[in-house]
């Protein structure tokens, strides 16, 4: 039979809704060959022009509203200023992250938009979640474990929701939130684990990490505690000119990516309590005591470095020469920097992911 | 379309490329539920079907300085809905193939109908893996087994898109093979289906 004619004929039956289980694979299979494009441009042209179908729902009209209200504040998204490129660098050293424990807390606030934009983002994000995921929804007041199909574990927070395969079959792991949840995800560098949030989404290749709600920034938070990961905005999130321009950027131990949704713009920073590394799953680091003897700030700087893995620059180098006697170990990462700049007559800032030393430093 | 109507789209156009909404909204409300009833009936699904009208639309709007008001823009709107929505059933395609070809229907063994004493064993095992199955996965397999439904026909009962259906469908003969290969009985779903089908 003339391939083209038993393709027509099975669209006309997949139309009316009459098609067999077997044809219905069969067509799809032809379908997906694109060799029928045009037998299906012509029908689907066809429907178009042919007015007043019998009995056929019309879009119903809070959802035509809402169809329009996405429009005109999808324009006004665009408009606002282009995305800073942040730095991202070394994307390679991902694979390494596999092995890492990550923290991650993910905090997303919608006061400062109005309802409509609100409305916007949400069916844009709901349109995203595929429809053959599950969904597990937590309406209680505690908290809810789930455990999906790899053995990651997802604890939900009250009032959240996560969408996921039962069986990951591509290329990663995805997973969608709505609201807030701690991940714990089994190692697998070849299926990274992917969590969409809004606009956002998160790469993870290691181990564990958070995602909350913050009721006080306005901005999404993601903090790593240790490993890598990488935030990006979602393309199908974005119009043309932003997907060209798409901001992204990765987050290293301690740090945290603000991702600021009106001007589509991450700004890195540390996170509010420094933690000590983890190193495969455990604190190796945990007995290292930071006590110090007559030692040379130049020295004491590296140390906190490798401890917190944040970066300590200095105004004037002088400030090596500095000595510093003194047990810190009990001390949060800002109180040591604290009392070291007190004994050293100086002091210290928060520069992006960095922290400043200032002072004249010793001779 | 009549000739007065034509003259009074090219004006709208006009008025579009002046950002005017209400041109627009008038657009919007005279094409949108062609565009509506043809992507349901070619992808059979609300949900995909609402971002066909949203893409289109949103694509007009953002191209309003750049039409051509002598063109009919009802071609123009037909163009972009149709490759919209082609888009969109070669996606669902791909993704029915991957269903399709998950890697359970390989073998075929004969020796598992061997004899009724054997085949009644194999029911009652099934009939025990179906009953463990989630609710929506349940109703869907037995839709289909029983009551010989296709994935539109149960998809429209139960509320759910076909891929949906199927998905779930994937999901219960996945379930079903491992209760039974549990249970050190090796058996392709083929045979399976004909065993349930008895």
């Amino acid at each position: 039979m003339n391939r083209s004619i038993h393709f027509k004929q099975l669209l006309e039956r997949y139309k009316a809704n009459s098609i067999l289980i077997d044809e219905h694979d069969e067509l799809f299979e032809m379908i997906a060959t694109g060799k029928f494009d045009d037998s299906l441009s012509e029908a689907i042209i066809d429907d178009l022009k042919n007015e007043g179908i019998e009995n056929e729902a019309d879009l119903p009209p809070h959802i035509a509203q809402e169809i329009v209200r996405n429009i005109y504040e999808s324009e006004k998204n665009t408009n606002n200023v282009l995305p800073k490129k942040s730095k991202v660098s070394v994307i390679y050293r991902w694979a390494i992250a596999a092995s890492f424990i990550v923290l991650i807390g993910l905090s997303y606030f919608i006061l400062n938009n109005d309802g409509n934009s609100k409305g916007a983002v949400n069916r844009q994000f709901k349109a995203l979640i595929p429809q053959s995921t599950l969904v597990v929804t937590n309406p209680g007041k505690t908290e809810k474990e789930v455990v999906l199909s790899d053995g990651s574990k997802v604890i939900l927070a009250s009032q959240s929701s996560i969408h996921f395969n039962r069986i990951f079959a591509g290329d990663s792991r995805d997973v969608y939130l709505e609201g807030e949840a701690f991940f714990q995800v089994t190692k697998n560098p070849l299926k990274p684990f992917l969590v969409y949030y809004n606009n956002i989404v998160t790469r993870v290749l290691g181990t564990s990490f958070r995602i909350n709600t913050n009721t006080n920034t306005g901005k999404i938070e993601v903090a790593v505690r240790t490993g890598k990961v990488q935030v990006y905005e979602n393309d199908r999130m974005l119009s043309l000119t932003e997907k060209l321009n798409k901001a992204s950027t990765i987050v290293t131990p301690n740090q945290k990516a603000i991702y600021d949704e009106s001007s589509h713009l991450f700004e890195n920073s540390i996170v509010d309590k420094p933690q000590k590394l983890l190193v495969n799953d455990t604190a190796i680091v945990t007995q290292e005591v930071l006590t110090f003897e007559q030692e040379t700030l130049g020295k004491i700087f590296l140390r906190i470095q490798n401890y917190y893995g944040i970066e300590i620059i200095v105004e004037n180098t002088n400030l090596y020469n500095c000595v510093f006697s003194g047990d810190v170990s009990n001390l949060d990462l800002f109180s040591v920097l604290q009392t070291i700049c007190i004994a050293t007559n100086s002091s210290f800032e928060i520069n992006g992911t960095k922290i400043l030393i200032k002072g004249k430093g010793c001779f | 379309m009549f000739d007065q109507e034509k003259y009074e789209e090219s004006k709208l156009v006009l008025l579009l490329a002046d950002d005017s909404e209400y041109a627009f909204q008038l657009l919007y409300d005279r094409h949108r539920n062609r565009i509506y009833k043809t992507a349901i009936r070619f992808l059979k699904s609300p949900i995909l079907a609402q971002d066909v009208v949203q893409d289109v639309f949103m694509k007009l709007w953002f191209s309003r300085k750049n039409m051509n008001a002598s063109q009919p823009i009802e071609a123009w709107l037909h163009t972009v809905a149709k490759n919209n929505i082609i888009n969109r059933l070669k996606k669902l395609s791909n993704e029915w193939k991957a269903l399709t070809e998950l890697p359970f229907i390989t073998t075929i063994s004969n020796n598992a109908t061997e004899n009724s004493v054997q085949e009644a064993e194999y029911i009652s095992i099934l009939n025990h893996a179906i009953s463990t199955l989630p609710e929506q996965q349940k109703k869907s397999f037995q839709m289909s087994r029983h009551e010989n439904m296709t994935y539109i026909q149960i998809g429209e009962q139960l509320g759910l898109s076909p891929l949906t259906v199927k998905t779930h469908i994937s999901r219960a003969l996945l379930h079903i093979k491992s209760v039974l290969a549990e249970k050190g009985i090796i058996i392709s779903i083929v045979i399976l289906t004909i065993i349930y089908k008895i």
